[in-house]
């Protein structure tokens, strides 16, 4: 039995409004960049879903899945090294406390 | 894409070479920042600008290239990649020599040209990549980079604010738009730019116009069209002037080079109506970027929806340029002259910034007497961007007008030319306050040879180019070729 591609992008597309959801919903900074990494998740499933039902042969796809697994890894680095600095220095992580800058 | 055996015949290093140079700088910079100590913590700064003048110097030739493959179909060699990388380089060299003088002496003086120098590698990578997981790549390069640039000064509240609603809308936007460019993928069996253009044609439209609007998520957040431009006025008012106005430049131009790139190869004709969505999107970002600017007293926060106001123009000529030729040159000098005026402009919020710790509107009251120079910069830079001839932003303003003309879309042609009234408005409110209003403090302004040196080539380029356009048009003509 195998399973449908369409299977597949269902549970991308679930993921993807999960993520969404997330990065809107959530009030914590860190909330927000375990959102995003739902997002990138989406992304890779999609990817090797869509490069086994359309282009089993071409592996460049791969790569794709490899470099948004990298991108992740990297905006994880940067996110999380930032929020620890900003909690550092005012003691929170919530993004409503930083509304300081004029609308 | 023909894989591993044809791996001999994919290389072509010549085809990376001013990538290379700056790269490899900002690798062996890194290091190098740590160590700096004294007199030698200019030494980064000056390395990396070497790389930057060296990287255009090997740009150049390719303005003349047959336009080529290079990496397996996934790098574009040709004069579109040539222009926009030399914009990317001129707009990192500028914010550099405004940097330099800014961070003098301070501890962050090393440590800028490294973020600076990887910020436009991935520019210039976006300009040149026809594959899709390079281009997920290099927006993702390009942005990084920022969003530290940005962080510079740790301590500063304002930009510790800016970093996090850049990093979070950033994060978000480019991964929604990846989740797009799977969809292209998915519908043609490639991630190749040309391949999806020719696989598309017989494409399920519904799905085409589902990628295509996931997709302009990211450009759009990088372009800071509405309504993805929610990041930019608060950005570019907590980062510190220099950066600000690298961050309004850089970015911006790299992502008008990677979405024409993507709508002229992958999207040929106009699949999932474009141009229309596109136009749409250029009306509501020109007027809204110059509505609120109107009401702005900080002169960061003012220059943010001033360059909000500009994308939407420049988007104008994007609209239409699957359809006339005369759009492609018209946006490539509209992006010079942009970048030109609006460097000069932060150059001297800069300079104002550094002397009187504020941006608000009042600092520049008087500055008339108290910096002729640097008062005559800023007036050049803000009549440009408001397009008064015969200065460059004038010419770039009538090119983009008439290629919207000739693409038939008339109606954003005049909501364009009525926008640039009002928009005179606010730009003359400043001029004003420089020279018809007292000055409040008697100080003169922040010295420094890197700020003379950008606020000098900014405004001779502006003067230049905007007596004589047919120069810069005749070049950017040159760059409108794009393998196709």
């Amino acid at each position: 039995m195998t399973v449908p591609l369409t299977a597949y992008l269902v549970v991308g597309a679930l993921l993807f409004a999960i993520g969404l959801y997330t990065v809107v919903a959530q009030r914590s900074a860190v909330m927000i960049l375990m959102g995003v990494e739902v997002l990138l998740n989406a992304i890779g499933l999609n990817v090797v879903a869509f490069w086994r039902f359309t282009a089993p042969g071409d592996y460049a796809a791969q790569i794709f899945a490899i470099l948004v697994v990298t991108v992740g890894a990297v905006e994880m680095a940067i996110g999380l090294a930032l929020v620890l600095l900003l909690y550092r220095q005012r003691r929170t992580a919530e993004v409503d406390a930083y509304a300081d800058l004029k609308r | 894409m023909t894989g591993g055996v044809a791996m001999g015949g994919c290389m072509d290093l010549g085809a990376v070479a001013p990538e290379m140079v700056l790269a490899g700088t900002a690798l062996a910079l890194v290091p190098a920042a740590g160590w700096a100590r004294g007199r030698w913590r200019r030494l980064p700064a000056a390395l990396a600008l070497l790389a930057l003048l060296a990287a255009m110097g090997l740009t150049v030739p390719m303005l003349t290239a047959t336009p080529r493959e290079a990496f397996c179909g996934t790098y574009a060699v040709d004069p579109f990649r040539a222009f926009y990388q030399l914009v990317i380089e001129a707009g990192a060299v500028v914010s550099l020599l405004s940097l330099a003088s800014h961070f003098r002496a301070s501890e962050q003086e090393p440590h800028h040209p490294v973020a600076l120098l990887m910020a436009t590698v991935g520019g210039m990578g976006l300009a040149a990549a026809t594959d899709l997981g390079l281009i997920v790549l290099f927006l993702q390069m390009v942005s990084f980079p920022s969003y530290l640039l940005v962080l510079l000064v740790r301590s500063d509240g304002p930009a510790q604010e800016a970093t996090l609603k850049y990093f979070l809308y950033g994060a978000a936007a480019l991964a929604v738009m990846a989740y797009g460019l799977t969809f292209l993928f998915g519908l043609t069996g490639s991630l190749n730019l040309r391949a999806i253009g020719a696989g598309l044609a017989g494409a399920d439209r519904a799905w085409v116009a589902l990628a295509f609007g996931l997709v302009v998520v990211g450009y759009g957040f990088e372009m800071t069209l509405v309504p993805f431009h929610v990041w930019a006025p608060d950005v570019f008012q907590g980062g510190t002037a220099p950066i600000s106005g690298f961050v309004s430049v850089v970015p911006k131009a790299a992502a008008f080079a990677g979405l024409l790139r993507l709508l002229l190869e992958a999207m040929p004709g106009a699949l999932a109506a474009w141009p229309s969505v596109l136009a749409l999107m250029a009306a509501a970002t020109m007027t809204f970027g110059n509505l609120v600017a109107l009401r702005q007293a900080s002169l960061k926060r003012l220059l943010a929806y001033s360059s909000i106001a500009q994308a939407g123009y420049m988007l104008m000529a994007v609209a239409v340029a699957g359809r006339v030729p005369q759009a492609l040159p018209a946006i490539g000098y509209y992006v010079v002259a942009y970048l030109l005026m609006n460097l000069a402009a932060f150059t001297v919020v800069a300079q104002v910034e550094r002397m009187s710790g504020s941006d608000g509107l009042a600092t520049v009251r008087g500055l008339g007497r108290r910096a002729p120079w640097s008062a005559a910069a800023l007036t050049l830079a803000l009549l440009s961007l408001a397009g008064v001839p015969p200065l460059a932003g004038f010419a770039g303003k009538v090119f983009l007008l008439l290629a919207a003309i000739d693409g038939d879309l008339a109606w954003l042609a005049v909501l364009a030319a009525a926008n640039m009234a009002v928009a005179l408005s606010y730009y003359v409110a400043v001029i004003a306050e420089m020279y018809f209003r007292e000055p409040e403090r008697p100080e003169g302004m922040a010295p420094g040879v890197g700020y003379a040196f950008a606020l000098g080539l900014c405004s001779a380029a502006t003067l230049a180019f905007g007596i004589a356009p047919s120069v810069l048009r005749g070049v950017a003509q040159l760059g409108a070729t794009l393998l196709r």
